[in-house]
């Protein structure tokens, strides 16, 4: 990451880290509070004009802080996605709005929620009474209590962003529940929904890749979080192989439990560089931001799982316990692989680049 | 070298080359002024020179793996026929995410030795890695090139740790793991200067 931001971006990671230490939900209200929610949205429309390297800063201080909230889908997704379409007074207006915290959004982009080839999941058709929208996305982050929907859409093969409420006649926003309870996910489903133009919201440019960097930010967004949960469960393995005592000496003493906090250093430091470069090609819409953003998932997501799964194994039995709380750490960490795509699903799509499939 | 007293014996390695030697000093005479740094300092030189190896030798490291040496595996690869196959390109995936991990480790130990703010054990993160990662690369390699790679007696001249004789470039992978620190011993530095783990206690004899 650029170095002269260094300086800012450890006093935000300061900054957030104590915020996120406070409490384990943090509702949208102190998202807003904090600046959160604007970070990346334009000056000019009320954000505060930064960038995917900041957002990057807070995704993963939220995966230290194993953090609820809306942040995902209400800010780095909906800003993504918004600042992406061509600008009008109705885009800015909801941009200032997700500012200020007086609107919530969500972004249905995926139809299954782990395919890595961006595909809109829902189908804009002119009819005689308007445009109908039919479709739908699975695992929509945040989309529960959302106030407005921007559904990813094909419009005539041409990727569009439908914008409505979750009211609307035709449109249901279902909740997922899955095992890891800091993750709120929902299937949106459109049937037959009619919207009129002004809901059609276009890209500001090539349309199919802006549509593949939204999927590309989700990915590397996941990854951050996969990187902050590692290095939280790392340093809480270190503290307790540290103080816990076994046969007269701390556990931590042992080869056995040491080379394996070892193992886990160098898979984080590896992922740290993979997360770092992913964020720099999303930040810099670099031309192989989707290389840079499969490398990053591919790797942290995976390294994730394992790092928190040794740190379940060396806090022993109390590391199985509830109360432990190392499970909150392993379910979400195991759902983040899974998220915007498998460690395999994308490794498959770098191999594309060795030979052309016969 | 020529120095009497000095007697070098070469040490015939794994795959028959001899990288390593003996070297016993019986009553040299050295003159004072080649002493390198201050008297009973020596220690302090050695490990600025292994620090040296560490950065820089192990940039160029990653960076032939990650040119030269993926480029062959995957040309290994074709010529086998296995490209499309859909283990084998996870795999190579696999390695070539790797690698960019490894080459952003590199490039950071050395921005970071030169500013001088490496970590205690940053160089070992980087040693450990590589070793193991040209380990588990040219296994690959070794078993993609099937028996024709045991066929390959001896490695190009001058080629570096991953030349295409993959059986030999296999064996060979032990110099990095075993050499300069095992791997065993970069994981207790890790440990113990990395993370502040407890030592081992010493046994009282």
């Amino acid at each position: 990451m650029s170095g002269r931001f260094d300086e800012f971006h450890d006093e935000l990671r300061t900054v957030a880290g104590e915020l996120l230490a406070k409490d384990a939900v943090v509702d949208w209200p102190l998202l807003v509070e904090a600046g959160w929610t604007g970070l990346e949205a334009p000056e000019s429309v009320g954000g505060a004009g930064a960038g995917f390297r900041e957002v990057a800063v807070i995704l993963q201080e939220m995966g230290r802080a194993a953090t609820r909230s809306a942040y995902l889908g209400g800010a780095v997704l909906s800003v993504g996605a918004l600042v992406s379409l061509q600008p009008s007074t109705t885009r800015d207006a909801l941009l200032g709005d997700i500012a200020t915290g007086a609107v919530r959004t969500a972004v249905a982009l995926s139809r299954d929620g782990q395919e890595v080839q961006a595909a809109a999941p829902f189908c804009v058709e002119p009819s005689s009474t308007g445009l109908r929208i039919t479709g739908r996305s699975e695992f929509v982050p945040d989309a529960e209590g959302a106030d407005q929907l921007l559904l990813l859409s094909n419009a005539a093969d041409v990727p569009v962003i439908v914008v409505t409420t979750p009211q609307a006649v035709g449109l249901s926003v279902t909740p997922q529940p899955v095992v890891d309870e800091t993750r709120r996910l929902s299937v949106v489903v459109a049937d037959s929904m009619m919207v009129d133009e002004s809901s059609v919201w276009r890209f500001d440019g090539d349309p199919e890749a802006r549509m593949r960097r939204l999927l590309d930010r989700a990915t590397v967004a996941v990854a951050c979080d996969s990187l902050g949960l590692a290095e939280a469960m790392l340093s809480a393995t270190v503290s307790y192989a540290s103080v816990r005592h076994q046969f007269g000496r701390p556990i931590g003493s042992f080869q056995a439990v040491k080379h394996a906090c070892a193992d886990m250093l160098v898979r984080i430091s590896v992922a740290r560089h993979l997360v770092s470069a992913g964020v720099d090609a999303i930040a810099d819409d670099s031309a192989d931001a989707t290389a840079a953003a499969s490398m990053a998932k591919s790797y942290a997501g995976a390294a994730a799982v394992d790092v928190v799964g040794k740190a379940m194994q060396l806090h022993g039995g109390i590391g199985y316990t509830w109360e432990g709380g190392v499970h909150v750490y392993l379910k979400r960490a195991a759902l983040n692989r899974s998220l915007f795509g498998s460690p395999a699903a994308h490794r498959k799509q770098l191999a594309q680049r060795y030979s052309q499939p016969a | 070298m020529s120095t009497p007293g000095v007697d070098v014996r070469p040490i015939r390695n794994a795959i028959g080359d001899s990288h390593f030697c003996e070297i016993f000093l019986n009553d040299v005479k050295i003159p004072v002024a080649n002493l390198v740094g201050a008297e009973n300092a020596g220690w302090q030189v050695a490990q600025a020179t292994l620090g040296a190896e560490r950065g820089l030798t192990m940039l160029e490291l990653a960076e032939r793996l990650g040119h030269a040496g993926f480029r062959w595996l995957v040309e290994e690869c074709r010529r086998t026929g296995v490209l499309q196959d859909a283990v084998v390109r996870d795999e190579l995936a696999q390695f070539e995410i790797e690698i960019t991990g490894l080459r952003g480790l590199c490039r950071d130990l050395v921005e970071r030795s030169a500013a001088g703010k490496a970590g205690a054990a940053d160089a070992s993160v980087v040693k450990l890695y590589y070793s193991e990662l040209l380990q588990r690369l040219t296994d690959f390699g070794a078993e993609i090139g099937g028996l024709a790679a045991h066929t390959q007696l001896t490695k190009p001249i001058s080629s570096g740790w991953e030349s295409g004789s993959w059986v030999l470039d296999f064996i060979g992978s032990w110099e990095w793991t075993i050499p300069g620190g095992t791997s065993e011993i970069q994981r207790t530095i890790i440990g113990e200067r990395g993370l502040g783990l407890p030592r081992e206690p010493s046994v009282v004899g």
